[in-house]
Order: structure tokens, then sequence, then C-alpha cells
């Protein structure tokens, strides 16, 4: 295995000239952007470093509680980022449902994946347990929220298609049939399109931090492959929880459309 | 005459306030009134797609919010005033509406005999995105009376027809409502044309019945 190449502080530093790059162009268009561009940068530096250390931190302790601890802190950002990232307000009860779905969406394919997949050892291996909790949990907030989106959009734009067929004896899932095909294809295009242009169009991000760390290609491509399935698992059932459960948030219990705020 | 529809005290925010009324089956029930009168409002809760916020409204003699709603939706059967035209063919709408019903689909020949009755296209294959308002209504009144309700409400069924369509589509209907206990209940603007079908004309005013009898035509133009 070739040896991994350190970056030495002053060539880590050097990597810096593309922001001075982007904010020579910034003011040669006349953007007037600049200090966003720097905040932005600040702001990445300071997170990744912060994160490299806490990393080193966690993955250096050995306790099961700490490492679910971070899984469960994970899933509690991202159910906080769904929500606020919404365009509409929604109801409590679809908020218990991204609930539901976040943590059973994620939680079941990821113990799945460490269990039988990685079958790491101890299962809690800090180091495989967190980036690819991170990249199941990041994955599956964005399929969620594209589901959700989609859901209410649904419900307001297909009224009269829903309750033409209420009208004609239907019960809310036969109603809604449709629109629940429609959302879960939409949810997890992102995902699938991915996986068609791995490889070809880019390289992903994990593949290449391995491949940079010193792997072989090939066995970060395994790897590659094995996280692809598991997010594109991941995705799929937290998108079907959520508009699963969902929908049913829609109605009443006189199976009636309730209204949409 | 039986009593199919039986209200007591029932309101509905300030939309509907109706302190008694029963509807009858075995003729035609028309229920006319300006727009805003709360016409839509009452079959809505006929068939049970919204519910009263108080009194009490029965179905044949039992209490509409003890009954199962969605089997009773496919006993009792709406066609709003603008139906939804499912994608697809009139075939695949025919389909759908059994599937919702959870029926058999009927036969070739019940469906050749209604779209020629109501004069629409004779090939039930063909694409509904090229009908007419008018052929849309017709096909969405086709697609309800193919699942043989007990009773049914129609929102307007006239509305987008000329003279000779609605006199074919009443006729129809009111020889289907005189038949195997049926009832029909039917919001209408309509004149003349509707009433002399009718075998009850209910006036609806600012959410209020003002009356339930058969009401002479001329009367009734001048209270709607």
């Amino acid at each position: 295995m070739p040896e991994q190449l350190s970056i030495e502080t002053w060539r880590l530093a050097a990597s810096y000239f593309f922001l001075v790059l982007l904010l020579l162009m910034s003011y040669l268009l006349r953007l007037g952007r600049g200090p966003d561009f720097v905040v932005a940068t600040v702001r990445m530096t300071i997170q990744l470093v912060l994160a490299g250390y806490l990393l080193d931190l966690v993955f250096g302790q050995n306790n099961p509680l700490v490492t679910l601890l971070i899984l469960f802190c994970m899933q509690i950002f991202a159910i906080y980022t769904i929500i606020s990232r919404l365009k509409e307000k929604i109801s409590v009860q679809l908020k218990r449902m991204v609930v539901v779905a976040i943590f059973l969406g994620t939680s079941a394919p990821l113990a799945y994946f460490m269990l039988v997949v990685i079958a790491a050892d101890p299962w809690y291996e800090p180091r495989y347990f967190i980036p690819i909790a991170g990249m199941t949990v990041g994955n599956s907030m964005t399929g969620i929220s594209l589901g959700v989106e989609r859901l209410i959009q649904g419900f307001k734009v297909g009224r009269t298609r829903i309750e033409e067929a209420l009208m004609l004896g239907a019960t809310p899932q036969m109603a809604v049939s449709v629109l629940l095909g429609e959302t879960f294809s939409a949810a997890i295009i992102p995902t699938i399109n991915s996986m068609l242009g791995m490889g070809l169009v880019f390289i992903p991000g994990m593949m290449t931090g391995q491949i940079l760390a010193g792997s072989s290609a090939v066995e970060a491509i395994k790897y590659q492959i094995v996280i692809m399935m598991g997010i594109t698992g991941s995705v799929s059932l937290a998108v079907y929880l959520v508009i699963q459960l969902g929908y049913r948030t829609f109605f009443n219990d006189r199976a009636q459309l309730v209204n949409l705020q | 005459m039986q009593e199919v529809f039986s209200l007591q005290n029932v309101t509905y925010g300030s939309i509907l306030q109706v302190p008694e009324l029963v509807i009858p089956g075995g003729s035609i029930c028309t229920i006319t009134g300006k727009s805003g009168s709360g016409k839509t409002t009452l079959l809505k809760l006929l068939n049970n797609l919204i519910s009263c916020d108080e009194g009490n409204l029965f179905y044949r003699g039992t209490n509409i919010e003890s009954l199962d709603p969605v089997a009773l939706r496919r006993r009792v059967i709406m066609v709003p005033q603008a139906p939804y035209i499912f994608p697809g063919s009139m075939e695949d709408n025919f389909r759908l509406a059994f599937h919702f019903n959870r029926k058999e689909p009927p036969g070739q020949d019940r469906i050749m005999k209604l779209l020629a009755i109501f004069d629409l296209p004779r090939d039930p294959l063909q694409d509904t995105h090229n009908l007419s308002g008018g052929e849309k209504q017709r096909l969405a009144l086709i697609r309800a009376l193919l699942l043989e309700p007990e009773t049914l409400l129609l929102d307007e069924p006239t509305a987008a027809l000329d003279d000779e369509n609605t006199e074919i589509v009443l006729r129809y209907l009111a020889d289907w409502v005189s038949r195997d206990d049926r009832a029909l209940v039917m919001v209408s603007h309509g004149g003349e044309q509707v009433r002399a079908r009718s075998g009850t004309v209910l006036l609806l005013n600012k959410g209020q019945v003002e009356n339930l009898h058969k009401i002479v035509a001329k009367e009734a133009d001048q209270l709607a």
C-alpha cells in the first residue's frame, strides 16, 4: 500500500490560494460578495478543525453509549433541519411522523449495515459507525425533506382528485395511491441519480478520501458500493415511512380530508 | 315515499343551519337556492365528505356518524359540479371507479348502452383528454350510475349541458330513481325543465331550509 502523504502546514495554507482567486474574480465581476466567501471559508475551516478533534476524541473512546448518543444527536439535528427548512407550516401529527421516519428509517438500516455488511468488531466501532451514520442520516434527511414537501404540495394541488376518489367510495389509501407513488419517486430520484453518475461523472468524496489516505482504489470501491447500498436502503425506508405514515395525517377518523393551513 | 335522509338541528359553521328536514326517495329531490346558500355543503354532509358541527343526520334510519364512512360512500355516491376525470381513457375511469368501490367491473354492453343514451363517443378506449365540459360531466354521471348506488347526490349535473342533453339526462335519472328503492338528491339552478322532473323541490336560503314541498315553479323562481 502506498504511503499516505502528510500535508504540511504551509501546504495546507497554500490551498487558501483558491480563496484569493475567488475573491479576485468576485472583485472583477463587481459581485460585492467577498465577505460572504471569506465567512464561508472561515466557518468551514473552524467547523472541520473542531470536527477533526472531536472525531479523534470519539474514535479513541470505547463506549457504545457515546456512539449511540452521537447517532441520536445526528438524528435530532436532522429532524430540526427538515422541519425548519420546510416552506409550509406542517401539523404536529406530521412532525411526529418525521420523527418516526428519521429514527426508524436510519437506525434499522444502520443496524443491519453494522452487524451484517461491515460486521465491525465491536459493532459500535466509532471509526466505522459514525461516518456511516452521518452519511445515512444526512441522505435520509434530504429524502424526507423532499418527500414531505411533495406530499403537502400533492394534497394541495390534487385535492379535487382525492375528493373525487373518496366520493366514489375509495379508502384514503386508495385515494392517494398515485400521489404516494409520485412522492416516493421524486424523493428517491436524487439518490438513484447519484448512483447512475458514480464512478463516471464523479468520484465520491468518501472514496476520494480513502484513496488519498492510501487505500487501494479497488478496496475504496468496495466500501463505496456498500455505503451506496446502505444509503439507498435508508433513504427508501425513511421516505416510505414518512409518506405512508404522513398521508394519514391529512385525513380524520371519518376518512375526510382535513383542511390544510 | 320512504324517508332516506333525515336531518335534526344540523349546523355546519355559519354556512348551514337546518332545524328539521326529511329527504324522501323514489323521485328526484332538487335543492335549489342562490350561490353560497349551502347547497353543495348539504350534499357533502349527505355523502359524509364533511361532518356537521352539531345535530344529527340519519341515512335510512341510521345516524350517519355511526356508519363506516367508506362503506356509506360506496352506497351513496356524489358527483360534484366540476367532476375530476382521471387521466386515461373512459374505460380507465370506469375501471378505477369500480376499484374504489370494490366491485366487479360491468359488462361492455352496459357501458355501451349508457354511452349511447348519454350521447358520448362510443369507443370506451377513447382518451378523455379531448372531451368537452358537458361530455366530462356526463362521463362522471355514467361512472357513478355504473356503480349502481342506492343513492346518487348530483351537484349541478346539467350545468354544462344544452337543453336537449339536459332533457335526456333528467328523463333517465327520473326513471332510474323510481326503481329499486333508490334516492337521488340534486343541486340545481335549473328552471322548469328540472322542476318538472322533480318529486320534491327544496329551497335553501342563507343556509336555512325555507321550504320542502313540491313548490310551484313560479314561486321557486321568485325565491331563488
